[in-house]
């Protein structure tokens, strides 16, 4: 069976090759893993995103907090049996299960915060893993992923862990948000690919098929 | 999948790589001298390639068919006149000397001059051969090249002939500030057959069309995927750690590249 199929021009990434796409991007954007208020990150740079401080009446400057993201490991469909995620999450036909940890870090205020004084600023951290299920969507520039699932398995009581599953796949699904794959990396500069088909996921790799331009 | 990334084309997105690869082939123009029916005969030509069908062989062959090259060719042919003309001997002069009588001095022989006849023709040709897929990388950049096999044939003889129709009136230009010259014109003419025109310009094609090469694919070894997006988003770079090139079959034959990053 022929790789383009009814198509003219196709093009395939393994599980390998996307896992390292992804590593050159997070490499070179860090900022797009690590995300977080003042005095946490000073300013926007290639290295952190600077977000505004959770505001909250009666905390003055608002609630300081940082997230550090790993870097997303990308396991594509089948699962692999030596990586599986957690069994509340369940890896579907076409989808891609992402692996990765986050810091939590707050900026604990000591002191009555009420009162207009100096206040001293504790950092309380805590490493969580996270899986997630996603599935390759097309957008304007290039392709991404939509996450759908996030777990965190080491949270507890379920409660809670609903809680940090929701923020979690807010916050994951925003930071992955910048990342977009061009049509023209997955052909590697061959020719340029009017999409047709895909992406999908299968046996393990991701898989676009159109005509040439 | 053995590679990264596997990029697939068929005939039909194979055929475009192909006809875009024509068009990025610069040939610097070639010259030269070459005889052309005795005449040492210096020439200079200028080609592009355009169109041809594609067929692909497993496993590293891709067939041209009716390929059109696209050829000027100039021509600058020296005849010595005095192989057509004879030459020119005046009567000696005499003048009366006293007591002596006439003398008479002999004049030299005029000869005719050598004159060089220009002569440009541009026409299409068309020719079809097998290229053999090649991979290398070169000072950091990968490079995909399709190498012609062997010269193919290709019928040089309406070029030929329009060099021989417009042979006439470049001779007679050539000819006429000379005076009496006019009379070589067709003993030039007919010293130059179809035949010797045929071989010169298989001499100035051969050379150009045994190393035909089309670049098919030609990619910095550090490629780039995102370009950059401001100063805090830098772009952002792979490494294309090996390219490999074949044509693989199946329902459809097809240009494949396999690449590891």
């Amino acid at each position: 069976m022929s790789l383009t199929g009814t198509h003219h021009l196709f093009a395939g990434v393994s599980e390998d090759g996307i896992n390292d796409l992804v590593a050159a991007f997070f490499s070179a954007r860090p900022r797009y893993l690590r995300f977080g208020s003042p005095p946490f990150v000073g300013a926007t740079t290639a290295s952190a995103t600077q977000t505004p401080s959770l505001p909250f009446p009666g905390v003055p400057g608002g609630v300081p907090y940082l997230v550090q993201f790993g870097l997303p490991i990308f396991d594509l469909s089948p699962v692999d049996p030596l990586a599986p995620p957690p069994p509340s999450l369940v890896l579907g036909p076409g989808q891609v299960s992402i692996f990765t940890t986050v810091d939590l870090t707050l900026g604990c205020l000591g002191g009555d915060i009420g009162r207009d004084r100096p206040r001293k600023m504790s950092p309380t951290e805590t490493q969580l893993d996270v899986w997630a299920i996603g599935t390759p969507v097309m957008g304007g520039s290039g392709i991404g992923f939509d996450i759908s699932a996030v777990d965190l398995p080491q949270v507890r009581p379920d409660s809670l862990r609903d809680v940090f599953d929701c923020l979690l796949e807010m916050l994951l699904a925003g930071a992955l948000r910048a990342l977009r794959l061009p049509l023209q990396t997955v052909t590697v500069g061959v020719a340029v690919l009017s999409l047709e088909d895909g992406p999908t996921i299968t046996s393990d790799e991701l898989d676009v098929w159109g005509s040439i331009t | 999948m053995a590679n990264d990334i596997v990029v697939a084309a068929d005939e039909t997105a194979a055929t475009r790589i192909l006809h875009d690869a024509e068009k990025t082939l610069v040939v610097p123009t070639q010259a030269g001298s070459a005889s052309l029916a005795g005449y040492n005969t210096s020439w200079s030509l200028s080609v592009n390639f355009t169109d041809g069908d594609v067929s692909l062989t497993p496993p590293d062959v891709i067939r041209l068919a009716n390929v059109q090259l696209h050829y000027s060719i100039t021509l600058s042919i020296p005849i010595d006149l005095n192989a057509f003309l004879p030459p020119i001997c005046p009567p000696p002069v005499c003048f009366p000397v006293p007591f002596v009588g006439l003398i008479c001095v002999p004049l030299p022989c005029i000869t005719w001059p050598t004159i060089n006849v220009p002569v440009s023709i541009s026409d299409t040709a068309s020719f079809s051969a097998d290229f053999a897929l090649t991979t290398k990388l070169v000072s950091g950049v990968w490079q995909v090249e399709v190498a012609i096999v062997r010269i193919p044939k290709i019928d040089l003889g309406p070029a030929a002939n329009a060099v021989i129709a417009a042979l006439g009136p470049a001779v007679a230009g050539a000819l006429a500030p000379i005076p009496l010259a006019g009379i070589a014109v067709p003993f030039i003419l007919a010293s130059i057959s179809t035949a010797a025109v045929t071989g010169l310009l298989g001499t100035i094609l051969a050379p150009l069309l045994s190393n035909l090469k089309f670049t098919i694919y030609k990619q910095p070894q550090q490629f780039q995927i995102l370009g950059a997006a401001g100063a805090i988003d830098p772009a952002v770079f792979i490494t294309l750690l090996d390219v490999e090139a074949a044509v693989q079959a199946s329902d459809k034959n097809e240009l494949v590249l396999s690449v590891d990053i």
